[in-house]
């Protein structure tokens, strides 16, 4: 596996096959979102900020109660920021939309700027081959001031890898659109959860 | 008076006041929410402004009905905190606000826009600017009435559709139509205006009379009676007619900006409705299968048909091609059937108001056309972006930009919205072999949200960075 570097990027980019390209859209400027072996991604709108007073825990073993009673979602139009304070964690949208052919991977991580002003931008970084949709982001503020965060602008990076033997993706965070919270008490994937968890 | 008298005056202010305050109190709570664009937050200025200068209009009012008059408007002014409530991101698509603001903006230039979802099953596009100007006008005094201008210098227009087709971005080209009443009226205001109109006049007048006289020809009526007879049957006839032209403009006006679209989006509209319906007071509508045949007919003449068939061979986007085309040949046979008119020949009073409307139709579309100039329905460029945007969604990427994927270019959102219409008919068809099931349609509209989103954006963008270059 080795990262792939800015020329193989254009050339993913620019593949004959829709299925087999490197689909990332809108790349508004690429010749400064292309970096030597990455690409700069920018932030969406969508803003998923939990309202601790109205949640009890997060625990796989038991049944979520509704998602909307302890998560707000906030839209912040472009010139318009979004506050994240010290030790605060949102899920934030990615503005592009990725699709990734089955012979690449990819990792999310920050940009050096942001990262040493405090900003992590996710901790679950992997993007498996043939994933499609918009990447959720774990926004974390591990500095010690407010950090002021404007749709659009590039906080964070993609990462790409040349994959052998990859099947495309098809997990629960495929196909989103916005900003996206996975329940973890619904893992599709994990059949073998009645043996590990306790019963309700 | 002694100290303890009851003073109603002083109650109705008092109550004036308190829902006076009641209102700024949840307008401020609203102030907080998130919208797509800064219209609402406009609205809860100029409506915070006008509860503040309310206040002391209440405090000099001495006459208890003036007083209740203005209890009664601030009553009233509850309703815009529905269109506020419902106007923030969480309620409705941005995308939605966008498509329509850019659109609005090339029919009336510098429009504002608040879109908002209603419970009842309806599109709706209204003046709002022109209602506040009139709480202004009439509660205002003149002397302070010019700090509401910065409010009101551009037209401001309140966009409603139904709650439960909030993420339906294909539905939502039904606000092709709505965008067609003010052409609509602009055409009707335009025709009273014009010699020709009188001579419409004089026609229908005559077959007024020839009706009344044949209907009460054995009858003793006198002739004050057969005279307002006369008047109320020429006052029904020119209603008909003027409705029937209101609606069938706004639907001509519906496929010049976004083609074949908003007559699939009129088709799921109708298609439940009872297609021979009469026109009945008081909105007379027309029968929906009218409407249906003539805008079939602008399909064809707009040359979309044609279009349609020059892509049966491309095999990225034929199998679409061979639904969709299927699909209009069904609504032609539906359209085929004549029960509608022969239920208007039927009916003196319909034959003659739907002959008159007949004969200034061609006019209007003309003037609908012309009206619509600036953003209508540019086939040829939007027919060859189809193979590739249905191969996009194919692949579920969002159907925003075609071409050479060095340099892509952004797509005619009205494409993006007919390949997504086409990718759903193929998809709801079984004999094409791929059935989408319902959350696959919910995510066909929500890629449909997010390349419209894409395409404004990708345009603004270019606008903006060019500009600056």
């Amino acid at each position: 596996m080795s990262v792939i570097g800015k020329t193989k990027l254009i050339e993913l980019l620019c593949r004959e096959e829709m299925d087999e390209r490197l689909i990332i859209t809108p790349l508004l400027n690429r010749d400064q979102q292309v970096n030597e072996a990455s690409v700069d991604i920018r932030l969406g709108n969508d803003f998923i900020v939990t309202r601790r007073g109205n949640l009890a825990l997060l625990d796989p073993a038991s049944h979520d109660v509704r998602e909307h009673r302890y998560q707000t979602k906030h839209f912040v139009n472009f010139r318009e920021c979004f506050y994240l304070h010290p030790h605060e964690l949102v899920l934030a949208g990615t503005l592009e939309y990725f699709r990734l052919p089955v012979d690449v991977a990819a990792t999310v991580t920050s940009r050096s700027k942001w990262g040493r002003a405090g900003l992590v931008i996710a901790t679950a970084t992997a993007v498996h081959p043939g994933f499609c949709g918009t990447i959720t982001l774990e926004l974390l503020n591990l500095g010690e001031v407010p950090l002021a965060l404007y749709p659009g602008t590039s906080v964070a990076q993609i990462v790409f890898y040349h994959c052998e033997g990859g099947t495309p993706y098809k997990g629960d965070m495929a196909h989103k659109t916005e900003a996206h919270f996975s329940s973890l008490s619904q893992d599709n994937k994990k059949a073998d959860r009645a043996y590990w968890l306790p019963s309700l | 008076m002694s100290k303890s008298d009851y003073e109603p005056l002083s109650h109705l202010k008092c109550y004036a006041h308190i829902l006076k305050d009641g209102l700024l109190q949840r307008i401020d709570e609203l102030s907080v929410s998130d919208y797509p664009a800064m219209t609402p937050n406009q609205i809860i200025g100029f409506l915070r402004d006008f509860l503040i200068n309310l206040s002391e209009v209440i405090e000099k009012t001495v006459s208890e009905e003036r007083l209740k008059t203005l209890s009664s408007s601030i009553q009233g002014l509850g309703i815009f905190l529905e269109w506020l409530d419902n106007a923030h991101t969480e309620q409705t698509p941005r995308g939605l606000v966008h498509l329509l603001k850019d659109i609005i903006d090339h029919l009336i230039p510098d429009s504002q826009v608040i879109a908002c979802p209603q419970a009842q099953y309806n599109y709706t596009i209204r003046d709002l600017g022109n209602h506040m100007k009139a709480l202004i006008e009439y509660y205002i005094p003149y002397s302070k009435q010019g700090n509401f201008k910065k409010y009101l210098s551009s037209p401001i227009k309140l966009i409603s559709f139904p709650r439960i087709e909030r993420d339906n971005m294909l539905a939502h080209t039904i606000f092709g139509h709505e965008l067609g009443h003010p052409i609509a009226s602009d055409y009707l205001e335009a025709e009273s205006k014009d010699n020709k109109f009188q001579e419409i006049y004089k026609k229908l007048q005559q077959q007024v009379s020839e009706l009344v006289d044949k209907e009460l020809e054995e009858s003793t009526e006198d002739d004050s009676t057969r005279l307002k007879i006369t008047t109320r049957l020429f006052k029904e006839i020119l209603q008909i007619r003027e409705r029937a032209l209101e609606e069938l403009i706004s639907d001509a006006v519906g496929i010049f900006i976004f083609g074949p679209s908003a007559f699939f989006a009129f088709y799921e509209l109708f298609w439940s409705s009872n297609l021979d319906a009469k026109p009945a007071p008081a909105e007379f509508y027309p029968p929906p299968r009218m409407r249906m045949r003539l805008m079939l007919d602008l399909v064809e003449k707009d040359g979309f048909n044609n279009q349609f068939s020059q892509l049966e061979n491309n095999p990225a986007i034929a199998s679409y091609v061979k639904t969709t085309q299927t699909f209009l040949e069904n609504a032609e046979r539906l359209s085929a059937v004549k029960e509608d008119q022969a239920e208007i020949e039927s009916n003196p009073i319909l034959k003659i108001a739907y002959d008159s409307m007949e004969a200034s139709l061609p006019e209007a579309y003309n003037f609908a056309k012309e009206k619509t100039k600036k953003v209508s329905f540019d086939s040829s460029v939007i027919f060859s972006q189809l193979p590739e945007l249905a191969r996009r969604l194919e692949l579920s990427i969002p159907p925003n930009e075609v071409g050479d994927p060095s340099n892509p270019k952004t797509v005619d959102y009205r494409a993006t919205l007919l390949a997504s219409w086409m990718f759903k008919l193929h998809g709801v068809s079984p004999s094409s072999g791929i059935t989408l099931s319902s959350v696959e349609i919910n995510q066909l509209h929500k890629l449909t949200l997010r390349a419209i989103e894409y395409v404004i954006l990708q345009d603004d963008y270019k606008y903006h960075t060019e500009d600056k270059a």
